[in-house]
């Protein structure tokens, strides 16, 4: 067999290879055993609240054993639910984990990274973390810090927790509080909160900033004073601001829905009124209830009630019908000056407190009847004392009103109209805020440094019967119930 | 054996050769043509209102988008902006146009006419209908963007949608009063309000007509009749 010159270069160059594995190695080079380590662990939990403490304690292996310094740990934590970029979040830099976790809620992946100094080589342990909403159900405490807002949460296990506002809101300042509440608007679910001049709605789980009130208008309010938000039904919110009323109807329309403007006086007044920031509150449109008296409102000018009338497409201010024989009062002419009103002990029933000169009065609403004047009494006949009240608060069970005189709780028997002291705040303790809940009467108290939450639970006749203390707070300004 | 492996090696070299052609390229040999750019958003003709504008805002300008076929070229080239004898508004009266001059190097441009506020216009729309026409340097484009029109007035015209259960009766003093007390012919959702929107423009009407009756007495329209806005 004949090679070609071809052939003969391939063998040539099979051989040169051949020869030049034959090398002495002559490198620096050396297989060396490392530290592998293997780890584990049986600690870790699926699921821990936000801000709670979660403990972790890893079992690490070593193939060779090493002093304390020789491993290098490092504890992070990132979002594992989105497809977004996610921060990583350093916990810690310890063997073992024991950290209050702070992140959002959501699902996340927990990141145990033990680095072998001599190698440099890193070993990692990964867990599912899911972070469960702990603000999900309580009270929301709203509190003036130094002029500031924060809120605080009271959680159905009574452990309260302070600064979550401020905690989870940290590049958002709020000035003085006016009124925390939630609305629930046919399953969607918020929080909002209003201060002397500006207030915003906070996501419902996460309780961080959503939007602010510039948008919630079709046309934004020259003045914003907000002095009242309520949601009176399902797809009906009101907010009172700087006197005058702004209504916000939702349910089917297509499109945004924002705040209506000003709603006008009834008889050619406009914008000439100026409502009290006490609402009452009557029954839903379209339910079958007896009158379209959706809300009541007192204007403090005219000194008399209107009603905003549910029962049009379009909310209207409406003016009371002349007073039937027997009604007891006006409601368009109540001439005095409107002190406090609260939601008695029915849906729709309203204790309303006048004053006229030296006399305080009471004056009962009903916005489900057609003539809603249901009583009027001389409350300061009987009880002189309660002429020095501060504030007032209606029981939601008794025919019953808690009234706070010179640092004193009354309980006012309305049938009797008899009053008597039930209990005695702290010395050096001023009464921020006084509401009747249903089964408790709150009493927010400030003495200069703290405020203090008393919750006391009513008994069956009206009285105290035990009180749970909360501490650690601003001055009490607000509190609603935020439901899960 | 040999000469097959010639045989392949040749068309190998061929085959690499080949490649190094140089490609024609498909380029755009049609004539140079104009025509309205439309979409969506850019529909064939306008409605320009001077209600909505302050009184002292005697002229305005909307813009024509103009666009080409074929490349730019490096010279400015002439195109034929016709207005159609059937136009109402007057050039030079009512209206004015700058040169119809496409840039060298533009591919698109923003031609504008020039409306002029007129007394005449406080009670009649009068229209310019505009129609591309070819020239020395351009074809007439599309077929179906060939023409634009321009509705000018200073008056207000009762949108189709209007409803009397929300506004109650239409007439043109209602209809003035509320956009210069709106800023803005959206009204009704037919000229872009929302429902939601719509009921706080009757507030706000209803608010706002208290305050000019308190100051002016009952606003009179049209028709002889007092404006009101029904309370729903």
């Amino acid at each position: 067999m004949k090679l070609s010159v071809y052939n003969w270069l391939c063998v040539l160059m099979l051989v040169m290879l051949t020869l030049s594995g034959c090398l002495k190695d002559r490198s620096n080079k050396d297989i060396i055993p490392i530290n592998v380590l293997s780890i584990s662990d049986t600690t870790a939990v699926d699921a821990v609240l936000q801000f709670d403490t979660l403990t972790v304690r890893p079992d690490i292996k070593e193939a060779l054993p090493s002093d304390k310094d020789g491993l290098v740990y490092e504890w992070s934590i990132h979002q594992n639910d989105s497809e977004d970029a996610y921060p990583v979040y350093i916990l810690d830099s310890t063997r073992y984990l024991h950290q209050a976790i702070r992140v959002k809620p959501g699902i996340y992946r927990l990141i145990y990274k033990v680095t072998v100094k001599a190698s440099g080589v890193s070993y990692f342990k990964f867990f599912n973390l899911k972070v469960i909403n702990r603000f999900s159900e309580g009270w929301l405490v709203m509190e003036d810090v130094a002029g500031k807002t924060d809120m605080s949460i009271i959680l159905n296990t009574d452990t309260s927790f302070h600064h979550i506002f401020t905690e989870l809101n940290k590049d958002y300042v709020l000035n003085a509080p006016v009124q925390v509440a939630t609305t629930n608007f046919y399953g969607a679910k918020s929080v909002w909160m209003f201060g002397a001049d500006n207030a915003i709605e906070l996501e419902y789980t996460e309780m961080t900033k959503l939007t602010d009130y510039t948008s919630w208008f079709w046309e934004t309010p020259p003045v914003f004073h907000p002095q009242k938000f309520r949601q009176i039904d399902d797809g009906t919110n009101i907010m009172i601001n700087d006197g005058l009323l702004n209504v916000r109807v939702a349910g089917g329309f297509p499109g945004d829905v924002k705040y209506m403007n000003t709603l006008p006086f009834p008889g050619g007044k406009g914008d000439n009124y100026y409502f009290s920031s006490y609402v009452g509150v009557g029954p839903q449109p379209y339910t079958g209830e007896k009158t379209p008296y959706s809300a009541i409102f007192f204007d403090t000018k005219s000194k008399g009630f209107v009603y905003l009338s549910g029962a049009s497409l379009i909310p209207s201010l409406v003016a009371f019908s002349a007073p039937e024989p027997g009604s007891y009062f006006d409601m368009r002419n109540i001439g005095m000056d409107l002190l406090a009103m609260d939601q008695g002990n029915a849906p729709f029933l309203n204790n309303a407190i006048f004053k006229d000169n030296s006399n305080y009065y009471l004056y009962q609403i009903d916005g489900n009847r057609s003539d809603p004047t249901v009583g009027k009494k001389l409350i300061t006949g009987d009880a002189p004392e309660l002429a020095a009240f501060t504030k007032m608060t209606s029981s939601k069970k008794l025919q019953q009103i808690y009234f706070l005189v010179n640092g004193n709780i009354y309980l006012y028997d309305i049938p009797s109209g008899k009053a008597r002291a039930i209990k005695a705040i702290a010395a050096g303790e001023q009464v921020t805020y006084f509401q009747c809940t249903g089964d408790d009467v709150m009493v927010g108290t400030w003495n200069g440094t703290e405020g203090k939450l008393y919750r006391y639970r009513i008994s069956p006749l009206g009285d105290f019967q035990n009180v749970k203390v909360f501490t650690g707070f601003g001055k009490i300004v607000s509190m609603t119930y935020k439901a899960a | 054996m040999k000469n097959i492996n010639r045989l392949i090696a040749t068309a190998i070299l061929y085959l690499l050769i080949s490649a190094c052609g140089k490609e024609e390229r498909l380029m755009y040999k049609e004539p140079p043509a104009i025509y309205f750019s439309r979409d969506f958003v850019l529909p064939d003709s306008i409605n320009y209102t001077f209600v909505v504008k302050p009184d002292t805002v005697l002229r305005d300008t909307v813009y024509l988008n103009i666009r080409i076929t074929g490349l730019a070229t490096d010279a400015d080239r002439k195109f034929n902006l016709v207005i159609a004898d059937s136009s109402t508004a007057v050039k030079g009266k009512h209206f004015d146009i700058g040169p119809a001059v496409i840039k060298a190097g533009e591919y698109a441009i923003k031609f504008p006419v020039y409306l002029f506020r007129t007394p005449d216009m406080k009670d009649k729309v009068f229209s310019v209908y505009f129609r591309i026409a070819s020239s020395d340097d351009f074809a007439a484009g599309f077929a179906n963007s060939l023409k634009y029109q321009i509705r000018i007035t200073d008056m207000l015209l009762k949108p189709a949608d209007w409803s009397d259960f929300f506004y109650g009766a239409y007439s043109l003093t209602k209809h003035q009063f509320m956009v210069s007390r709106l800023g803005t012919t959206a009204i009704t959702m037919g000229t872009g309000a929302q429902f939601s929107e719509i009921m706080s423009i009757l507030q706000k009407m209803r608010v706002e007509l208290i305050r000019y009756e308190n100051t002016n007495g009952p606003l009179i329209d049209e028709n002889g009749n007092r404006v009101t806005f029904p309370a729903i």
